[in-house]
């Protein structure tokens, strides 16, 4: 019997079993990957010329195993083990309708892949569905999240600016990394010629400079190799297998359960209070069943409705706290694909070292109002860099020592851009168990069924257009754009299947994360978003980790739960 | 680490006495497993491959291995119809060959195979999605090549700093390191 059980060992669940063990609470995380161990499991030691097949996937294992995960970019023969193979963990999605369910089944889940972008969300974004009337109004509001945004960003580090931003708000931030010489001119020319509008280096979890408590854990300053998707034996950015994991082993308070595969949540008919959680071992198909006082879901926003869905019983037909109808519903993910490429002038100078970073355009659009005709708005990841050598051969045509001599010399000034737009929660996007495919340990597939609304659409178009006049305005030539949204999921930003609200009636949890229905359970995951803001959305789920882990600890000392 | 020695200086060997007497099956041998590509196929990639990055005051594309490691990548990596694919644009710059100066590929002189692989890639670079992925596949083996990354560029494995602005000048190289091709190439 534990205190406490988390399910999912990823960016939320590392956190919440960090914040339960410091609290004194035992904790059980059962993970449903194989182990992995931080460091020796990562492949950041190739080098270019150690990569098996020069990076690529053997062409048919990846059409055979990897046909969702090969759309990531971070997907190639270095990170290959990292992912799922969709072979063996398949979904179905509604014709006409693909949805790219990106992840991977280890412990530290996707922590160990993220793009480490880090950002808090603002204000408006807790008060926009209110505000619009697109979705339920959020529970809680800036002022709750703020001193666990500043409590999270402490512990796992995160180098950025402070800007004064209302729609973005500051930080306990480390040092920040500097912009190359074009990246500031493009700065320049954008917050000159667009008022309102800011270009600024991009947050990221990475230790620029590490406290002591870093230090203390084994971690390292960031050595600038941007090879982060193998993992990185440094430590340098925060995973739960470099940071929160650790920090929650220090305590004495923790135990690791890995190729558990949370089957369901067990529930006592009399109390309606969770019990436990039903594993199915991975590799030996054993069942076994794990006891707690409180239970933490963070299996990650469709894991998590999958095992709330699965989690049946006489007294919940529907799947456990869905009275609300809401388990599975208003799936998110960032409206996302819309790229601009260009080439820009620039000083005749170069960079040194692989930022893992770039710049970033905060959200402009519908700040105080809606004056735009479609509701909620936009920001961009991006950055101005000398052109690589491969694109520089690839470019034009060229043999011999010519194109020697063309790829040797470093290449032009390079902008891009790339838009992530908030998407609207609708009910309609939803995902069901299938009514009669089951996974290889006979558990419900799920089905994904969702698009992009009008509104998602017209984001895309404007982010689009946008992008092109910044890019003008700055004096670039646009080289390569893409209008085209890629299929949800594929921003890897997917939330909101098990919705916080105020009401039972509609929502799945309450301003606490904890179950309406289940008050000894809580979900801090993506899947607890009401809307899904604009900004990458990691931080804000260890925030949400951060401060439920601290008041079902309350809960517990108070005896309520 | 000999081996590898053994197999560049095999390739380099070929490369001087002549592309056509290359022993394709000690290469192969010393690599460990049996050659995917037969004696002839052999040499048109090897006279490819020193065509597209000859020796300079750098090693060039054969010295550094690209042969057989694109002998490896359409063993192990490509599927039955891409390695198909790769291996009728080779095919069709031999047939190049044959028809402007009436010798395969790899019989040609030096100086006379950069005058057709020159004509060929500026018609058929942009057009050609079979050659330009070809092209690009001993690109990417050529600068991922310890030598193509260090000597040829620069690489920092560890580079331990973020320098935003450093000088550059006329002999500045550029960085080295796995990236994307410029635009998406494949081969359907």
């Amino acid at each position: 019997m534990f205190d406490a059980i988390v399910i999912g060992s990823g960016m939320s669940g590392g956190i919440a079993a960090k914040e339960l063990c410091e609290r004194g609470l035992k904790v059980l995380i059962i993970e449903r990957g194989r182990k992995l161990e931080h460091g020796s499991s990562y492949t950041d030691w190739m080098q270019p010329w150690d990569l098996p097949n020069a990076g690529s996937i053997p062409e048919e294992e990846l059409a055979r195993d990897y046909q969702i995960q090969r759309q990531c970019y971070a997907v190639n023969s270095a990170t290959k083990d990292l992912w799922v193979k969709d072979s063996q963990h398949p979904y179905e999605t509604t014709e006409g309708k693909p949805f790219s369910w990106i992840r991977g089944y280890h412990l530290g889940g996707r922590s160990i892949m993220w793009g480490r972008q880090t950002y808090r969300f603002s204000e408006m974004d807790f008060s926009a569905n209110k505000r619009d009337g697109h979705g339920i109004d959020w529970p809680i509001r800036y002022a709750d999240m703020a001193p666990w945004y500043d409590k999270v960003e402490t512990f796992i580090g995160v180098s950025g600016a402070n800007e004064g931003l209302p729609q973005l708000p500051d930080g306990k931030f480390l040092p920040v990394m500097a912009m190359t010489d074009t990246e500031k001119l493009f700065k320049d020319a954008v917050e000159k010629k667009f008022p309102g509008r800011k270009v600024i280096q991009g947050r990221c979890a990475h230790l620029t400079e590490p406290q002591p408590h870093h230090i203390e854990l084994g971690r390292n300053p960031c050595q600038y190799r941007s090879l982060c998707e193998r993992g990185c034996s440094f430590g340098a950015y925060h995973s739960s297998l470099s940071s929160s994991l650790p920090a929650a082993e220090k305590t004495g308070n923790l135990t690791i359960v890995t190729d558990a595969i949370a089957h369901s949540i067990i529930t006592d008919p009399k109390t309606g209070k969770a019990t436990g959680v039903r594993i199915i071992d991975q590799n030996t198909k054993e069942k076994r069943v794990y006891e707690a006082r409180i239970v933490f879901l963070c299996a990650s926003t469709i894991g998590t409705a999958q095992v709330l869905l699965n989690s049946r019983s006489d007294a919940n037909p529907r799947g456990l706290a869905n009275g609300s109808d809401q388990v599975g519903r208003n799936l998110m993910d960032h409206v996302y694909g819309p790229t601009v490429s260009g080439v820009m002038d620039g000083p005749e100078t170069y960079h040194r070292g692989r930022r893992p970073n770039g710049i970033y355009i905060p959200r402009y659009r519908n700040l105080e109002a809606d004056d735009t005709g479609y509701h909620r708005g936009y920001g961009y990841q991006g950055g101005v860099m000398r052109e690589g050598w491969r694109p520089m051969a690839d470019a034009e045509p060229g043999v011999g020592a010519a194109l020697k001599n063309r790829v040797r010399h470093p290449g032009p000034w390079q902008i891009r851009l790339a838009g992530f737009g908030e998407m609207l929660p609708d009910p309609n996007n939803r995902v069901t168990l299938h009514a009669t495919k089951t996974d290889e340990w006979g558990i419900p597939q799920l089905t994904i069924d969702c698009a992009h609304g009008e509104n998602d659409k017209e984001l895309g178009r404007r982010m689009l257009e946008d992008a092109k006049a910044m890019l003008i305005a700055a004096g670039a030539t646009i080289t390569a754009e893409n209008g085209k949204l890629h299929p949800p999921g594929l921003g890897i930003h997917e939330m909101g299947t098990a919705r916080m609200g105020h009401d039972p009636k509609t929502s799945v949890l309450n301003g606490f994360n904890q179950a309406h229905e289940v008050p000894n359970l809580f979900i801090t995951d993506g899947a607890a978003m009401a809307s899904s803001g604009c900004q990458n959305p990691s931080l804000t789920y260890m925030a949400m980790s951060a401060r439920a882990a601290y008041h079902a600890t309350e809960f517990m000392k108070a005896g309520t739960i | 680490m000999i081996e590898l020695d053994r197999r560049r200086m095999l390739e380099g060997l070929g490369a001087l006495i002549g592309l056509a007497a290359l022993p394709a099956e000690a290469l192969a041998a010393v690599a460990g497993k049996a050659p995917s590509l037969d004696k002839p196929t052999t040499a048109l990639v090897t006279a490819f491959a020193d065509t597209l990055i000859p020796l300079t005051d750098t090693p060039g594309a054969v010295q550094v291995g690209v042969p057989a490691q694109f002998d490896a990548l359409m063993r192990d990596w490509a599927s039955p119809s891409h390695r198909t694919a790769y291996l009728a644009a080779l095919t069709a710059i031999d047939d190049e060959a044959k028809a402007r100066a009436g010798k395969p590929f790899a019989l040609l002189p030096a100086a006379q195979r950069l005058t057709v692989l020159t004509a060929y890639d500026a018609q058929h670079l942009k057009s050609n999605m079979a050659y330009a992925s070809l092209k690009d596949m001993f690109i990417n083996l050529y600068y991922l090549s310890e030598p193509g990354a260090t000597v040829e560029l620069r690489y920092e494995h560890n580079p331990g700093v973020w320098e935003a602005s450093t000088p550059l000048t006329a002999d500045t190289r550029a960085w080295a390191g796995a990236m994307p091709a410029g635009k998406l190439l494949v081969i359907a």
